[in-house]
């Protein structure tokens, strides 16, 4: 398993600087949701740590290696990724999708095709293999994505906003589906509803870490009792907590209530 | 799979079919004496089907992977350049009044090819720099294309009438003037070529996932753009040398064999070979035959069918998107 260590990252896009000294370690096996507002860097850093974007100072390494100095390969055998906008234009199967994960080893299109199929299998969408892919429903589509992630067999998961634009019942799907897809290797997720981190696994081990502004607001546990009053501080509005520990909902709230 | 989707399928596969004709009509022509026919048919009618076969694949093969690659179905193997500066490579041996041959080759020949790749060498340059995406390139690309061209136009003004009528008769594209020696002197460049931009199909399929995507599956974007590029450019120069300027094989070849068999980069780019080889061949042979006084030249065959044909292909794919 993958072990990704920032180092006093600093990007900086033009005169503006995206991210500052961002220091984050995610353990072997660790499953970390990252938070915060728009603009606060979320996806430059995932992007920094997939070798994507080049670091103004600072820097990133994978088990101990610079993340620019491995070759594309190495570094989709150490990490995979789930962007906001996974999936393409071209008409090509969910199959086809799929095996294109396959890219970084050295097989014969036959093993990439049976992986593939495994991938496709164990995320509930092998009834698809052959529907091309702009032809799925956005729900269905998020399970190919998802199969892809599986089909690469990396270490470490970065995924963005993987429930984005899904209905509640395909949210809670999709997390389930993730949280099994990331059994074996640690996990990065960028979400703005933190009330699906729980389906991940583990509250008392997994891991929120807020960015804002460019900089660590705070790194805590999901079940942190404090975690409203410190989203309150991050997102400057006002949350209600429904519910108990444990099985606890944190929603914005509209009006001038204080802080919980 | 819908049934309308069915039917488009298999409407690109019989018409695909039909484009084998081609060879077999390269090879007819009328009869005469059998010493005369047998001279015919061996010293120019089987050389011309095989350059027919060859620039054919060629265009077919660098369209798709241009295609591909620039992920853009209007993107065609020209758009790195190679047409343009092969015009002015060709115009300036007219105006220069060059020899019928520079160092065993026709010059015309020669001049289009060292322009071809002067320019496609500046793309290629630009692909080659990791600083640059790679809808970037298909910018260099394009803006190299409308320097030579003016460059072209300036050559052109400078130009005598006689060097002019040629110019333009060069431009229009011909497959009778490449004769045999020249076809096994194209053939092994193009067949390096071909082999070169085959390989890169499990590459571009990945391609198709958008660069970052591709790149954190583990694809080098940047070497696959330079060998890809380097592949086409060099093909598309020997082909454009040879035969001139042959416009929309590159272009409709690629979309019909996606209309036919799916966008799978294994089947797109070995059918856009065999398709486009078909096609040229065919184009060739209609010009040849349709019209006993005059022979058509193959540029202007493939211009007539190509924008009717891609307005249909373009009809055909909205019907099912």
């Amino acid at each position: 398993m993958t072990d990704i260590f920032v180092d006093r990252l600093g990007v900086n896009r033009g005169s503006r600087r995206v991210l500052d000294e961002v220091t984050l370690r995610v353990r072997p096996g660790e499953r970390v949701a990252i938070v915060g507002p728009n603009g606060a860097g979320k996806t430059t850093l995932m992007r920094a740590i997939l070798g994507l974007q080049n670091a103004t100072s600072g820097r990133v390494t994978l088990d101990g290696e610079p993340t620019l100095e491995l070759t594309p390969r190495q570094r989709a055998a150490k990490i995979a990724w789930l962007p906001q906008q996974a999936l393409v234009d071209e008409p090509i199967s969910a199959l086809e999708f799929v095996q294109a994960a396959r890219y970084r080893m050295h097989e014969s299109p036959e093993a990439a095709k049976v992986a593939a199929l495994r991938a496709l299998d164990s995320v509930g969408a092998k009834e698809w293999v052959e529907r091309v892919i702009t032809h799925l429903s956005g729900g269905e589509q998020q399970r190919v994505a998802l199969a892809a992630l599986l089909a690469q067999e990396a270490s470490a998961l970065l995924v963005d906003e993987p429930a984005n634009h899904l209905d509640p019942a395909q949210q809670v799907s999709v997390w389930g589906l993730l949280s099994r897809v990331a059994e074996n290797c640690s996990i990065v997720v960028i979400t703005h509803d933190i009330n699906l981190v729980p389906l991940l696994g583990d509250v008392a081990r997994t891991r929120i870490v807020a960015l804002r502004r460019g900089h660590i607001a705070f790194d805590t546990v999901a079940n942190d009792p404090a975690l409203p009053e410190r989203l309150c501080e991050l997102y400057e509005t006002q949350m209600r907590v429904y519910g108990q520990d444990g099985h606890r909902v944190i929603l914005p709230c509209v009006g001038s209530e204080p802080c919980p | 799979m819908s049934l309308r989707r069915i039917h488009s399928h298999w409407l690109g596969r019989i018409v695909i079919t039909l484009f084998w004709l081609g060879p077999v009509l390269g090879l007819l022509g009328p009869s005469g004496p059998a010493e005369t026919e047998a001279f015919v048919f061996w010293q120019l009618r089987v050389p011309r089907v095989l350059s027919g076969l060859l620039v054919g694949g060629t265009l077919g093969l660098a369209g798709a992977v241009t295609q591909a690659l620039f992920r853009n179905p209007l993107a065609t193997p020209s758009t790195t350049g190679s047409l343009a500066g092969a015009t002015v490579g060709a115009l300036l041996a007219l105006v220069c009044g060059l020899g019928s041959t520079s160092f065993g080759l026709p010059a015309i020949a020669l001049a289009a090819f060292i322009g071809a790749l002067l320019t496609s060498g500046v793309v290629l340059a630009a692909s080659a720099s990791g600083r640059l995406h790679t809808q970037d390139v298909l910018i260099v690309g394009i803006a190299v294309t409308l320097a030579a061209t003016s460059a072209a136009t300036i050559v052109e003004d400078l130009a005598d009438t006689p060097a002019l009528v040629a110019a333009s008769r060069w431009s229009l594209g011909h497959l009778g003037q490449v004769g045999s020696g020249q076809v096994r002197l194209a053939a092994p460049i193009m067949a390096a070529c071909w082999f070169t931009m085959l390989t890169q199909a499990r590459a571009l399929q990945t391609l198709v996932l958008g660069e970052d995507v591709a790149h954190s599956r583990g694809l080098s974007v940047r070497r696959v753009r330079f060998v890809s590029l380097c592949a086409s450019s060099l093909a598309v120069a020997t082909a454009v040398a040879w035969c001139g300027p042959i416009a929309f094989i590159g272009l409709i070849v690629p979309a019909l064999v996606r209309l036919a068999f799916g966008a799978s980069q294994r089947l797109v780019l070995p059918g856009s070979l065999l398709t486009g080889a078909a096609l040229l061949t065919l184009c060739d042979s209609l010009g040849r035959l349709m019209w006993s006084r005059h022979e058509i030249p193959v540029g202007v065959v493939t211009a007539a069918l190509g924008a009717p044909t891609l307005v249909a292909l373009i009809a055909l794919r909205n019907r099912h998107t």
